[in-house]
């Protein structure tokens, strides 16, 4: 493993796969990329919510939703990892599936980390599931935490 | 700390990328390995009675071969375990019963039936097993 990247979501959970990625890839000698991705709708929630403010011109871009999500990966790894934690952080904004796989494409990934939500087959069928997504689109190992 | 990885195997590919990560990652921390295969206790259990004892036989025999390629497949200390029940539950079991930090196994490609599901097996492991699970696609023949 020499590239890990690591799929941070707002949730608890994210936060032990963060702890298992950093402790898989740091004794491997691996860099560890933490990403987080906020969705288009996400994304256009905040820019109505900032510009819904009087009086006040706010230019949120992409490049300002990116450096946001980027943020919030470097806050989740921080907390888990420490200030001083060995990690880069990164942001993106679309389907989350589609930009974990870009990510990993474009930064070379060779192992992916992310959480499995306990869906049943019927509603992964039904509602989809990035892990599975993931393990499928990725030509890498891809590592699954359930807790 | 990782001390323990397990690999999961069916037999169905011989020497493959799940064993080779595995294997390189045990090899960084100086982990125990494991290497199981579980006989489908289902499939046995809905064959006819006359039937049986060879199908049983059968399946344990080719649990036993998918135990061996692993152990041939490095010089390194191999603890073998061919055991019977559901395949996922099985695993989830043996995982917590030896202290496994991390499972792997690996999965079908991604062409054929199995286009939206990663096949039941590695599904239910993923989705059940108590330790985070390492999953290696097969690429298939065209990749």
């Amino acid at each position: 493993m020499e590239r890990a990247l690591v799929v941070v979501e707002a949730t608890e959970a994210t936060k032990n796969l963060v702890a298992e990625a950093a402790e898989l890839a740091h004794g491997a000698g691996a860099e560890l990329r933490l990403l987080y991705v906020t969705s288009d709708e996400e994304f256009e929630e905040r820019q109505g919510e900032l510009s819904s403010i009087p009086g006040i011109n706010v230019d949120y871009g992409v490049a300002k939703g990116v450096e946001e999500a980027e943020g919030f990966a470097r806050a989740v790894g921080e907390e888990v990892l420490g200030a001083d934690g060995e990690f880069t952080a990164v942001g993106r904004i679309g389907d989350d599936e589609t930009e974990i796989l870009a990510e990993a494409r474009s930064n070379d990934a060779d192992h992916i980390f992310v959480h499995g939500r306990q869906r049943s087959p019927a509603g992964k069928a039904v509602f989809g599931d990035l892990a599975q997504a993931i393990i499928l689109g990725f030509d890498g190992p891809v590592t699954v935490t359930t807790s | 700390m990782i001390e323990t990885v397990a690999i999961a195997t069916d037999g169905s590919e011989s020497v493959s990328r799940c064993v080779n990560v595995a294997l390189d990652l045990a090899e960084r921390f100086e982990a125990d390995v494991h290497a199981l295969s579980v006989v489908d206790e289902t499939e046995v259990d809905s064959s006819p009675d006359r039937l049986r004892d060879e199908l049983r036989a059968a399946l344990e025999s080719d649990a036993e071969r998918a135990v061996d390629t692993v152990l041939a497949a490095t010089d390194r200390e191999i603890t073998p375990a061919v055991i019977e029940g559901r395949p996922a539950d099985a695993i989830a079991d043996y995982a917590r019963e030896h202290d496994v930090d991390v499972v792997a196994t690996g999965t079908r490609g991604r062409h054929g039936e199995h286009r939206f599901l990663i096949g039941s097996v590695a599904e239910r492991v993923v989705r059940t097993c108590p330790v985070p699970v390492l999953s290696v696609r097969q690429l298939s023949a065209e990749e």
